[in-house]
């Protein structure tokens, strides 16, 4: 017990202002080279756009981050942690405890209602649910009169809205989202970053927003061309 | 219902894809209802085999087969084809080797219910289970040749107490009589407590009160009104039986039984047949034995097909639920979680599939348990649920959590391959 927290601490000792921070990060799958990253750096509480053609390895580099992949070299620390030494158990906890999750569709548990959905997470931790947190939420996301209703019957905005919910129920300190706003159109997209931006804000979340769609790209702190950034470009260069 | 537990998550996910679950539940349960069925009836029979009689060293009818004497001696099935004369019984009676007989004389019935002939000694030495002997619940033993004293299940079924009348109908034990001895009626004078076995479901009067409701019925159906003999015009000496069917025998040691019995199989004034009851029976039992193992591999099987359906049913859905496994691991959940979750679906699932199989089995037993007992002889004693029914509830959670394992694991193998975005 002794021993674990004084890993604990010394992983939080390397805590910078950084939210994410990349040194030469290798990943493959078995044979195939999928990230070669030398750098990347994100400070907390910025909004980042990570733009890339399909098969450039956006995902795989989210799901490094969320700690459901683990690298096979370079370092990885995010808010402070140092995910490329821990053990998988140790990346399942910093991920319930870090991080905020924005899939591209489908993301809901289709046979739960929205309440269930949105707290959900809890199911994975011991901290306790602040249902003042859940209802000013749910109020500033506009959810409050659907809660108890079954997913399936939402519209995908609503849907979106709910993901939004569910990611930042917990207070995470990053928000990883996964193309969420391919499925609206572009008014439907810019408010829904709105909502979320206004919603990090008040909670110093940090955002990385992974797409392929760059006409959102200016409402972001920064953009960042994964392209640019990663040495293994092969399935890129195919695309081109 | 702000709290999300592992079990709720589970139901839910099993709600969703009802139907697949209710065919899951229903086969693990009907595997369980078949397996507890068999043990049950096995139960019951060895019970009454066991406990029906005791004390008994030789049963002697007329000369047929030995099992046909016992079933109608003991447990109250079939008929006797032919009579014991009163001479031949009391010769046997008097053979110094002999301790006690009860003469049962069969052959009428009451509304389902067969009628037994016999004397005070029934009351006297009967034994069942271990030893046991007869008790009154209420009233006296017959004393008057109308006098009759009804088993538990008689009294119970057809709610009769001391007092009551009783018209005693002529040759049937089963449905309606086409014959009543309407003219010379039965009161009851006791009633016996329950004792578990086949004495529950009879009525017993005297030979002399036999002999009686017959005494007019010379050409075996009933008497035209010229030739009636009124109750009021019967004389003791008129009523001294002269066959009876069967009869139960206590020797005075037990060195003597097959001495006894070889001189009664070769009884030349009459052809008769003793048997000695517990031959008889576990020769019954072990034939019915081989069927109760059968039976119980069958149910095994069955139990099997029942596990390898949940098994096939968990396996065939994870496929469909690699997005919502995916869901659940960016959210937090771990491998171990995905683990779990695919063991508390089996949980559910086993614990509902146990607790229908009780309902059913209990339910089976109310609505069938008397029907088995009339056509069966079999007796469904308490308790419900022996200990190897017991046993047979855990081996099915156990082994299927056991063998969820399989789908579990290869969901927490393709949930770690699969990571966030499903690679097809």
């Amino acid at each position: 017990m002794v021993k674990c927290l004084l890993k604990w601490k010394a992983k939080a000792l390397k805590s910078t202002d950084n939210a994410v921070e990349i040194k030469n990060l290798i990943f493959s799958y078995g044979e195939t080279p999928v990230i070669d990253l030398p750098q990347l750096e994100i400070k907390e509480s910025e909004f980042v756009f990570l733009f890339g053609p399909s098969g450039s390895g956006k995902s795989t580099l989210l799901e490094l981050m969320a700690g459901v992949l683990k690298s096979q070299a370079g370092e990885l620390r995010v808010c402070g942690q140092a995910l490329h030494s821990m053990s998988l158990s140790e990346l399942d906890h910093f991920r319930s405890e870090n991080v905020g999750y924005i899939f591209q569709s489908f993301n809901l548990i289709p046979y739960l209602s929205v309440l269930e959905n949105i707290i959900l997470p809890f199911l994975f931790q011991k901290t306790e649910l602040d249902q003042n947190a859940l209802t000013t939420l749910t109020k500033s996301l506009g959810l409050t009169s659907f809660l108890n209703r079954p997913v399936s019957q939402l519209s995908v905005g609503q849907q979106q809205r709910v993901a939004v919910a569910r990611a930042l129920i917990k207070k995470p300190k990053i928000i990883l989202a996964d193309e969420p706003t391919s499925a609206l159109d572009y008014n439907h997209r810019e408010n829904f970053l709105k909502i979320l931006f206004e919603l990090c804000r008040v909670q110093k979340t940090s955002v990385l927003f992974v797409s392929h769609d760059l006409s959102i790209a200016k409402l972001f702190d920064r953009s960042i061309s994964l392209v640019e950034l990663n040495k293994i470009k092969a399935e890129a260069a195919e695309l081109l | 219902m702000n709290k999300m537990t592992w079990i709720r998550l589970a139901w839910k996910s099993l709600n969703n894809r009802k139907f697949s679950t209710l065919l899951t539940v229903f086969s693990m349960m009907l595997s369980l209802v078949l397996l507890m069925t068999v043990e049950r009836v096995k139960r019951a029979a060895e019970d009454g085999f066991t406990q029906s009689i005791s004390g008994v060293d030789l049963v002697v009818g007329a000369r047929s087969g030995p099992l046909q004497i016992i079933l109608y001696s003991v447990f109250n099935i079939g008929q006797a084809t032919q009579n014991v004369s009163i001479e031949s019984y009391e010769e046997i009676r008097k053979r110094p080797e002999v301790e006690w007989t009860i003469p049962y004389s069969l052959g009428d019935g009451h509304k389902g219910f067969r009628v037994v002939a016999t004397n005070q000694d029934f009351f006297k030495f009967y034994q069942f289970r271990s030893k046991e002997k007869i008790e009154l619940e209420s009233g006296l033993i017959f004393k008057d040749y109308f006098d009759v004293v009804i088993g538990a299940d008689v009294a119970r079924k057809l709610n009769y107490k001391v007092g009551d009348k009783v018209i005693v109908a002529h040759g049937v034990t089963k449905g309606v009589a086409l014959q009543e001895h309407d003219d010379k009626p039965f009161h009851v004078t006791g009633v016996m407590k329950p004792t578990g076995t086949a004495l529950d479901r009879a009525l017993y009067i005297s030979l002399e009160g036999m002999e009686a409701i017959h005494i007019d019925w010379k050409t075996g159906s009933a008497p035209t009104r010229e030739n009636e003999i009124k109750a009021e015009q019967l004389k003791p000496e008129m009523l001294s039986p002269r066959t009876i069917t069967s009869f139960f025998l206590r020797t005075k040691s037990r060195i003597e039984i097959l001495k006894l019995q070889r001189w009664i199989n070769e009884y030349k004034e009459e052809p008769l047949l003793a048997v000695i009851p517990g031959v008889v029976l576990s020769e019954m039992w072990a034939s019915l034995s081989m069927v109760e193992k059968i039976l119980k591999t069958i149910s095994f099987l069955v139990m099997i097909v029942g596990l390898f359906s949940m098994l096939i049913s968990i396996m065939t859905s994870l496929n469909e639920r690699r997005r919502e496994m995916a869901v659940l691991r960016a959210l937090g959940a771990s491998l171990k979680n995905i683990l779990g979750l695919i063991l508390a679906e089996t949980l559910i699932l086993s614990l509902l599939a146990i607790f229908f199989s009780c309902v059913v089995k209990i339910l089976l037993e109310v609505i069938l348990g008397p029907w088995v007992q009339s056509n069966y002889g079999l007796y469904l004693q308490p308790p419900i649920f022996s200990f190897n029914e017991v046993v047979y509830l855990v081996i099915m959670l156990v082994s299927s959590l056991l063998i969820s394992f399989i789908p579990a694991v290869r969901a927490m193998r393709s949930a770690l391959k699969d990571g966030l975005s499903l690679k097809i």
